[in-house]
């Protein structure tokens, strides 16, 4: 595959000139109501990816409930099943789902299982640096570049010119960055990308989703992976397709019909006795989470909103 | 005036202690040997903790009987299934009727299963897909349908009940048509599926394979579209006997009367080819394959012989292949009777085999046999709950026995945590710590190997930095330094032991490690040639006329001294680039320009890896903390060589030098000694630096450009996540454990080592 970089380069440009599309919450969705009677302390322990997240949704919050005090520690999304179990955290908040031997904990405490509240929509994205000019990748070429046991049956890569780039940086080794294995964003991509294959042993295991994003902005051979909010304008995500010159962007659309491969929901997992109400500062917050003002900081963050359906469901769920 | 009082001579009681002085005296005594007590029993108790934490790491499973309930004695059963918490197994009828067993009452409900054409059709073969809890049914007519036993669990007042509602999919024709199922198998990666029917005509076994596929969406999955049939029957040499499908719906293997096995995979959509075909028992006098099923993940395939011989053959890259191809990787000891079931689980590599009244559990990961007694029955059938909570036979008289499995820790055991192992998908068996996954079939690694390993490369890297220049510092400071400066020189650093590790790790991970990563070369040079010239400087000193030293006075040297190193020093680090230039040039492979980068070279000469985060790094700032520490001790004990000694020297005409190296240090070797070791268990036990100065990576390569972990670092990095007594949190706590019997095991040489050295030099 031979790509021209004048064609590249005129077509990045032509990239950045097209507007994207505003995102906008489905205006099906309800705004926040204010109750009474809502004050305490809430504990959220978990994803890294949701941090940004958890903090503004804390912040809007807050401007409701002025007596509400919320702390929020991110470490990565298996941190979240052991704090919600030993009830250190009432939100614990995943970017991928809970795995079954972490609900067996949970149930052998409880006698039930954790309850899943979805509240976002990630594309979790591949990026390069900003200054590369690779047009897309096949995820067989993702695994191929950071698998060690490519699952997906290609070829191993280590160099940019494998993937059809040319000139200076045809013979520069690919820099892989990932998460470190606590992380829920680490646990995802291992699973779809790497069809449940081993990393290779040269990922460089960053602590937060930000360090990814910031390593590949200052290395020009970098790729790596991380959630979308956490984009900056120093980095590119790389459009990915099941096929060569199949490729499709991160964008919401791609990401709702499953032509995006790497889409995701991002899950707060609380502790709700199936049949009883939840405890009232939860329940507002899962309530505020999933209203049209929750909705729209999702947005500002850089994720996606979550589409109508899930946001009906999840409250028919939590009012069960 | 009589005066007797006086000549009594003076109070008696003026000798006598004070009552309050005897009261506090014995007091401290109590309370001194109280604290003391108390000390030892704290430490003592967290030792007892630590091994009350860890013990049942090395537990074998038990296994007990709790109930077992009569089944229609006439009745015959295709196929035997159970729910996640092994509340509620089911049993298949040929005539299609579901038999759900409860376990809490005892009680059987038959629940027909609706074929959605309201006609009759005999089973004939069925098969459990696990991880859906979906049946695959095939019928003697040649049909398949997919029936979903629907599990749901409901708790009330504390008790949790289990209930089942099975439907089945439509009914459709797979292969040829008419002709009976006699295996039938689906695997489903959610956007791919598979069916695979075995089917005869007679005379001859035939396969035949459907491929699905559908578009997988976040609001769920689309409808399913059927992209091709295939006939597999002339890729097989050898008659089927038996399908298996994996869940990534992507391949199938074929078991074959003559013992051998057909791994066939999809090729494209436009069909199967055969990738392999082996035979598990080759080498043993009866090659038939008795029983054969996935291991949890699909990845591993477990065979048993009909000689009760029992293998795991695993999925990996064979060495320059493209292919993922099926190789031994364990053997475990032969069961003593004739297998006919085996069963796996929902949460880790067990499986359970058994024949006759034999049944054992195994895990295939550690090669462990878990379980293994005579029943007091005959099995045909088992099953292991998802959860792996309980086990239920099936006898040859139609009782359905319950079995309660206790077994938290089956992933673990000496030979997991010590020993060499082979891991799913890894081409030999490695050393390794990979604790977690972010899939439930991931397989556990908890080596504790490359983190003993990383604890001593991080502290041997520490020490060969810090004991040169602390004791040589040490030595310098108490016998030729000027002793006005020396009052200055120890408080310094005194504070200097006193940083925080934290800052110490953030400064080499933040300034250090970058600034070392383009400097190699410059470091090299700086390291080679200061003590070089240093030592080079020494003796051009005492070659010069006694008209000029005279200007120094003896312990100032360090004025002329210290300017000079600096020149130098600054001079060499200045020169690394150009070193770089000529000393460190390698060829790109790719493009055949020469590159001169010392990041570049060093992989492609030595074959080892070149991180940012490395060794040197982690040596050079873990030797910051530790050099005080060494320095001040050490010269302590020089300092308290009694000065008669060193004057007796020197009278006998010793230079300065001949006695710090004959009289000094001899005598002071005791304290010396205890001062490296204090300064090694300091190095053992550092956290902080080492988890942020390193990448924590666990590797096992003595290379000073790669990193490490180490067993204080994993248990700081991986405790958050370590759910309570979990296997990875009990681990966490043997890696304490061994931490602590390794310092243990220092201070116990360094002390026998004092005592013997101290003996040594108590006459001088």
């Amino acid at each position: 595959m031979k790509t021209n970089i004048s064609i590249l380069a005129a077509l990045s440009v032509a990239c950045v000139t097209v507007q994207a599309e505003k995102l906008e919450v489905n205006p099906g969705i309800a705004v926040y109501k204010q109750t009474s009677g809502v004050t305490g302390n809430v504990n959220s322990i978990g994803s890294d990816t949701l941090n940004n997240l958890m903090t503004l949704w804390a912040e809007g919050f807050k401007k409701e409930y002025p007596n509400v005090n919320i702390q929020i520690e991110g470490k990565g999304s298996s941190t979240a099943p052991p704090a919600l179990i030993e009830g250190t955290a009432q939100l614990g908040p995943m970017s991928r789902p809970m795995k079954s031997s972490e609900i067996d904990a949970f149930e052998k405490k409880f006698g039930y299982k954790p309850t899943e509240v979805p509240v976002a929509v990630d594309a979790l994205a591949v990026f390069v640096n900003k200054d590369n000019p690779i047009k897309g990748l096949t995820m067989k070429q993702v695994d191929g570049i950071f698998s060690s046991s490519r699952k997906m049956g290609g070829e191993n890569i280590t160099t940019w010119g494998e993937v059809g780039l040319t000139g200076d940086m045809a013979s520069k080794p690919m820099s892989l960055y990932g998460r470190n294995s606590a992380s829920g964003t680490y646990g995802f991509f291992k699973d779809e990308a790497l069809a449940k294959g081993d990393f290779k042993a040269t990922v460089k295991e960053q602590p937060g989703s930000s360090a990814v994003v910031q390593g590949i902005a200052s290395d020009v051979s970098a790729i790596g992976y991380s959630g979308i909010g956490y984009k900056t304008s120093d980095v590119r995500a790389v459009p990915l397709g099941e096929e060569a010159g199949k490729f499709v962007e991160a964008d919401y659309e791609n990401c709702l019909t499953g032509d995006y491969p790497l889409a995701r929901f991002l899950y707060v997992y609380v502790n709700k006795k199936p049949g009883e109400p939840m405890d009232k500062l939860t329940q507002e917050f899962l309530k505020y989470v999933l209203s049209k003002d929750g909705q729209e900081v999702v947005i500002k963050d850089g994720y996606f909103p979550l589409p109508k359906a899930s946001v009906d469901e999840v409250l028919v769920n939590l009012s069960k | 005036m009589p005066t007797t009082t006086r000549c009594a001579g003076p109070d008696r009681k003026r000798f006598e202690t004070g009552p309050l002085t005897l009261f506090v005296d014995r007091f401290m005594t109590f309370f001194i040997r109280f604290g003391g007590a108390l000390v030892i029993t704290a430490v003592l108790g967290i030792f007892v903790f630590i091994v009350a934490q860890v013990y049942p790491l090395f537990q074998a499973a038990r296994v007990t009987e709790l109930k077992s309930v009569q089944l229609p004695p006439d009745a015959k059963f295709t196929i035997l299934g159970v729910d996640e918490w092994g509340a509620k197994p089911f049993l298949v009828e040929p005539s299609g009727e579901i038999l759900l067993v409860d376990f809490e009452t005892g009680s059987l409900t038959e629940a027909p299963v609706n074929f959605g054409d309201g006609t009759t059709h005999e089973i004939s073969a069925a098969s459990i897909n696990k991880r859906e809890q979906n049946l695959i049914v095939g019928t003697k007519d040649g049909q398949y349908g997919v029936v979903s036993i629907n599990y749901t669990s409901a708790e009330k007042d504390g008790k949790q009940t289990i209930s089942a509602s099975p439907t089945a999919g439509p009914f459709a024709p797979i292969g040829n048509p008419g002709q009976p199922i006699l295996d039938i198998a689906y695997g489903d990666s959610g956007t791919a599926k598979v069916i695979v029917a075995l089917q005869n005509d007679g005379e001859m076994n035939s396969v035949t394979a459907i491929l699905l596929k559908r578009k997988r969406s976040l609001m769920g999955a689309g409808k399913e579209e059927i992209v091709g049939t295939f006939d597999l029957t002339p890729l097989i040499s050898g008659r089927p006997t038996n399908i298996l499908v994996p869940g990534s719906g992507d391949s199938v293997i074929s078991i074959n009367e003559d013992g051998s096995v057909t791994y066939l995979g999809l090729d494209g959509t436009e069909g199967f080819k055969v990738l392999q075909q082996f035979k598990p028992f080759e080498d043993k006098k009866d090659r038939a394959i008795a029983t054969a099923e996935f291991l949890f993940g699909d990845v591993s395939l477990v065979f048993a012989s009909v000689d009760g011989d029992n293998r795991v053959f695993s999925l990996f890259y064979p060495e320059g292949g493209k292919v993922r191809l099926f190789d031994l990787t364990h053997q475990f000891p032969a069961l003593g009777a004739s297998p006919t079931y085996m069963a796996s689980t929902l949460r880790n590599k067990a499986f359970l085999l058994g024949g006759g009244t034999v049944s054992s559990l195994r895990y295939a990961t550690t090669e462990s046999v878990r379980w293994e007694q005579k029943l007091p029955f005959s099995a045909l059938n088992a099953v292991i709950s998802g959860k792996y909570e309980r086990i239920i036979f099936l006898d040859t008289k139609n009782k359905l026995h319950f079995f309660d499995l206790d077994d938290p820790h089956p992933d673990s055991g000496w030979k997991a945590l010590f020993g060499k192992i082979w891991y799913e998908g890894a081409a030999a068996p490695k050393w390794e710590w990979q604790s977690t996954g972010g899939s439930d079939d991931f397989e556990p690694k908890y080596s504790l190997v490359p983190l003993i390993f990383g604890t001593v490369k991080g502290t041997l890297y520490a020490m060969v930095f810090a004991v040169p220049i602390a004791l040589l510092a040490a030595l310098y400071t108490s016998q030729f330094l000027d002793p006005g400066l020396r009052t200055v020189i120890k408080p310094t650093m005194e504070i200097m032991a006193s940083l925080p590790s934290v800052v110490l790790g953030f400064l080499a991970a933040i300034y250090i490690a970058p600034l070392i990563e383009n400097q190699v070369p410059s470091l090299i040079l700086v390291t080679a040639g200061l003590p070089v010239a240093a030592a080079l400087f020494g003796w051009f000193w005492s070659t010069l006329p006694i008209r000029l030293r005279k200007y120094i006075k003896p312990g100032r040297e360090w004025i002329v001294f210290i300017p000079i190193l600096l020149i130098l020093g600054g001079f060499l680090w200045s020169l690394g680039p150009a070193f770089e230039r000529i000393a460190f040039v390698t060829t790109d492979p790719s493009t055949g320009q020469k590159i001169a980068d010392f990041r570049y070279w060093w992989p492609a000469a030595t074959g080892a890896t070149f991180d940012q985060r490395n060794s040197l790094v982690v040596g050079f700032m873990m030797g910051f903390a530790v050099i005080p520490i060494i320095f001040t001790i050490a010269e302590d004990a020089l300092s308290n060589v009694p000065a008669s000694l060193k004057t007796a020297s020197m009278a006998c005409g010793a230079s300065r030098w001949q006695t710090a190296l004959r009289v000094v240090l001899p005598t002071a070797s005791a304290g010396i000694f205890s001062a490296l070791m204090i300064g090694l268990g300091r190095a053992v036990g550092e956290t902080m630096i080492v988890v942020m100065a390193t990448g924590n990576t666990p590797i096992m390569e003595w290379n000073n450009f790669s990193g490490m972990r180490t067993l204080s670092a994993n248990i700081a990095v991986e405790l958050p996540e370590a759910p309570h007594h979990s296997t990875l949190y009990r681990t966490l706590f043997l890696g304490a454990l061994v931490l602590f019997i390794l310092t243990f095991a220092v201070n116990t040489v360094a002390e026998v080592m004092r005592q013997h050295l101290r003996e040594k030099y108590k006459t001088i």
